[in-house]
């Protein structure tokens, strides 16, 4: 705009620099937050005994070293994936849901139950109906909270996070039950049966391990993103996410906005649930979630809520993981130490979330000077 | 010869970021005397007392204080200096009692015991000395705003007070308020207390205070003697150039019933009745004021009226026909705009562009919507329009509503608002907080949609405004309308006695 009116509102270079930097911090924080843990990680490996250099080697290699590997980083990033798109739609309108994991069982179980019917359809249709289901499951288990909040105003914080014990004991009940593959043998394994071949993912990338679930993921973000940042529902949902007043002082339905989010958040949660039984286990196990719905809390926080930061670090999160693995195995660092590594990860990745919000401070600061003067 | 002033700050220069809120100024306070210190909004007025105060450090610069060089690192500092400040929001603990304030922070002889009882006693000397009365058992939260600032009075001159720094200290007052308050800073100023008095109203400035320092964009203007000082000469000093202040606008004009309250109530879980019985009728063409004391029910009233919250009781019609459950959107179909009273909480969404800002109502529509996308280059061009009609000053469309500053954030509302206001609109504290000349502009917005036959509804605490603009003036009080008055000045009188409880009838 060259030619609007100057001012003392116009941009200086101070500002200008301030904004720029503000962008550079939503990138570089988070890498620097990998940086540390890495540099934590290292420290507890030189404790246990292990050159920390050669087992970071052994890292690289598990997630560059082949093209199996790289399927597998890809594997293991689909999941991460697509619930941390659902956090980051939920996050952007203000609901703070931390129950992906419970909505993940949720639609794993419908889409599983489904997925093991002989039903004699086509695959694509039958692949098709057994993910509707999951996002039907997520859903529900994702439209209870919302509603709650919605309507009585109830923290979905508490409801969501109490919903996640219910939903893994609930199938725990299925998996142990009613579900139970071959539920007469002695040492029956709490899982269900194989789900059918036509309901399996196919594998898109042979040897490796890469199934239709990732450029499902990929044509999930590019949909959310055109949602939230081109539709007029993903302005409407920002602006009741950005200043609820306001957004009931301009007419909009708050409430349906909050329940319609807290659903699509937990149907895409249900949805990664599903793929990764389709794509990856084939069978539905008790606890068969090694924390994804947490993992993508911290997934979402580091993209920044946007689509495409949240494949960048679903990415890194996979990689992360892979590489891992391999150390483990290669370097002999011991598992638990690749545990703390990644909660590290995730440890430095929310300071950086408020490191970058609490930057945000002295700006609104020097407004609240300017406006009493 | 002059006596050595009591207090001196030399060439303070303080920044923040990019914005130099204080730009080498030079301010000096005799002792026995009232110093105001006027400036537009932004001008550097609470920046340098926030110095003095020692709440925050200037980048250079010195302060003498009682002829000593000295430097405040904390509030802390310039209480054991003897210095205090009421601030413009009051900093009180609304459940406890006055005495509980007072002693909050206060060292007691006898930790960790509370010396409950010397306390008393010397209140008691205080509020005679000082001719602040007040009951010391009562909660805060009980008092009248009046009543509460004479708490932080009190307070401030507990902890000992040689100078005192009162930042628009009758923001929140009445008319007949503010005549009890001057007499106190009179009376302060007898018993050895300097006063350095923050505002930006001309008329109290020349009222009460001795001397007049200007501040204009954090640099000192000048320093000039309060009897040679006239209200144009203090405009121009604020604002760099000779200023129109305070012409009334032409009143009257058609006179078509438009918006009409019957019997409308508002009644609040655990609250009770926000409203009482509420009957009003606005014109086309018209502006009727609301005055009244904040808090008296004004916001829930522009609530009501724009559907934001359910009226509980009474019927509400529009040009004669019953609107049975109004809601934002149908308000904003019946051709209403709506002004808030929070500009930055309600009225906008902080974090948005100007230009998503101007759509923010009508983002849903075409030509700004298809098949559910927003059309980016419509909302600019929207924006552009608004944005050179308005003259509202920004970096660039795209830029978050959140740097503005007050004045361009109203005008971005005004532009959003004046464009839905078709029939009628609302305006709550339209100029509350903005510098003379955005108040100015906003005042001729308004004044040009009542000339179209729009009707509004001014809502305002600041009753020069509503005496200059409204062709009538309701007075609210306690959520029930005392009486309807003509908008001139002789009706002054009963505005003020309206507003603090006294009926109409009673007062003719």
């Amino acid at each position: 705009m060259e030619n609007m009116p100057s001012s003392v509102f116009s941009p200086s270079p101070a500002l200008l620099r301030a904004r720029w930097l503000n962008s550079l911090q939503i990138i570089l924080l988070p890498f620097g937050a990998v940086l540390a843990a890495l540099i934590v990680g290292a420290i507890l490996i030189a404790l246990t005994g292990v050159n920390p250099f050669f087992a970071y080697q052994k890292m690289w290699e598990g997630i560059a070293k082949s093209n199996y590997q790289v399927g597998l980083v890809l594997v293991k990033a689909t999941p991460l994936l697509i619930i941390g798109l659902g956090l980051g739609f939920v996050f952007n309108s203000g609901v703070f849901n931390i129950g992906a994991e419970g909505q993940l069982y949720m639609g794993a179980l419908l889409g599983t139950a489904i997925a093991i019917q002989d039903l004699g359809v086509p695959a694509w249709l039958h692949v098709a109906l057994s993910l509707l289901g999951g996002f039907v499951g997520g859903g529900l288990w994702g439209l209870l909270p919302g509603y709650l909040k919605a309507r009585h105003n109830i923290n979905e914080v508490i409801t969501t996070i109490l919903l996640n014990y219910i939903a893994i004991y609930i199938v725990s009940y299925f998996t142990h039950g009613p579900l139970r593959d071959n539920p007469l043998a002695e040492a029956a394994l709490p899982q269900t049966p194989q789900v059918q071949l036509s309901s399996q993912l196919p594998l898109i990338w042979p040897p490796t391990r890469l199934h239709a679930g990732f450029p499902l993921g990929l044509g999930l973000a590019l949909v959310l993103y055109l949602v939230t940042y081109r539709m007029a529902f993903g302005y409407k949902a920002r602006a009741v996410g950005s200043s609820p007043a306001a957004a009931h002082y301009a007419g909009m339905n708050t409430t349906l906005i909050m329940v319609i989010v807290m659903v699509v958040s937990g149907g895409l949660a249900g949805v990664a649930g599903t793929v990764e039984i389709l794509g990856v286990q084939h069978r539905l196990r008790d606890m068969f979630s090694p924390g994804l719905g947490y993992s993508a809390i911290a997934i979402a926080l580091m993209g920044n809520n946007h689509p495409f930061g949240i494949l960048l670090a679903a990415l890194l999160f996979g990689a992360l993981q892979v590489g891992a693995n391999n150390m483990q195995a290669l370097a002999g660092v011991p598992v638990t130490i690749v545990d703390v590594i990644q909660a590290t990860v995730i440890f430095f990745v929310a300071v950086s979330a408020m490191i970058r919000w609490r930057a945000s401070l002295p700006r609104l600061f020097r407004h609240k000077g300017e406006a009493n003067g | 010869m002059m006596p050595a002033p009591l207090l001196e700050m030399r060439q303070i220069v303080k920044t923040f970021g990019s914005l130099r809120a204080n730009d080498r100024v030079d301010f000096e306070v005799r002792s026995g005397e009232i110093h105001a210190l006027l400036g537009e909004n932004g001008a550097g007025k609470t920046t340098l007392m926030n110095i003095l105060y020692g709440l925050y450090q200037p980048d250079s610069g010195e302060i003498f204080w009682k002829g000593e060089k000295i430097v405040l690192h904390s509030p802390r500092d310039a209480i054991r200096h003897r210095i205090g400040m009421i601030h413009q929001h009051l900093m009180l603990v609304p459940n406890f009692t006055v005495l509980e304030n007072i002693l909050v922070g206060l060292p007691s002889p006898q930790e960790p015991l509370l010396p409950i009882q010397e306390t008393l006693a010397r209140l008691k000397d205080f509020a005679a000395q000082y001719g602040l009365p007040i009951d010391p058992t009562l909660k805060v939260k009980q008092l009248p705003l009046g009543l509460q600032q004479r708490v932080e009075i009190l307070k401030a001159l507990f902890r000992g007070a040689d100078l005192l720094i009162l930042d628009e200290p009758t923001a929140v007052l009445s008319p007949l308020e503010v005549e009890d308050f001057f007499a106190v800073l009179r009376n302060l100023v007898d018993k050895g207390v300097s006063i350095i008095f923050i505002s930006h109203k001309l008329d109290e400035v020349l009222r009460i205070s001795d001397r007049i320092t200007v501040l204009r964009q954090g640099k000192r203007v000048g320093t000039i003697e309060t009897r040679q000082a006239t209200q144009p000469i203090l405009a121009e000093m604020m604002v760099g150039r000779a200023v129109a202040l305070d012409h009334g606008f032409p009143k009257g004009g058609a006179a078509q019933p438009l918006l009409e309250l019957k019997g409308v109530s508002l009644i609040r879980p655990k609250v009770g009745r926000v409203l009482k019985d509420i009957n009003l009728t606005l014109h086309s063409g018209e502006i009727l004021g609301i005055a009244g004391i904040d808090g008296n029910g004004q916001e829930e009233l522009a609530d009501v009226i724009c559907g934001l919250i359910p009226y509980s009781e009474g019927q509400m019609l529009l040009e004669g026909r019953p609107i049975p459950n109004p809601t934002p959107r149908k308000m904003k179909a019946a051709g209403l705009g709506y002004v808030p009273a929070d500009r930055q909480r309600v009225g906008l969404v902080k974090n948005f562009s100007i230009a998503h800002n101007l759509v923010l109502k009508s983002f849903d529509d075409p030509p700004f919507n298809r098949h559910g996308f927003l059309r980016e280059k419509v909302v600019h061009l929207n924006a552009q329009q608004v944005v050179e009609a308005f003259d509202i000053r920004a970096a660039a469309l795209s830029q978050p509503v959140g740097e503005l500053s007050g004045g361009n954030q109203q005008k971005v509302i005004l532009g959003r608002e004046l464009k839905l206001a078709t029939r009628l609109l609302v305006a709550v504290h339209p100029t509350r907080g903005l510098d003379v000349g955005a108040t100015e502009s906003v005042r001729q917005f308004l004044h040009a949609q009542k000339e179209k036959g729009i009707g509004i509804l001014l809502i305002s605490a600041d009753l020069d405004e509503l005496l200059a603009m409204s062709d009538r003036i309701a007075v609210l009080f306690r959520g029930e309308i005392l009486g309807i008055v003509p908008g001139e000045a002789a009706s002054l009188p009963a505005i003020s006695r309206m507003m603090l409880g006294e009926r109409l009838e009673a007062i003719a």
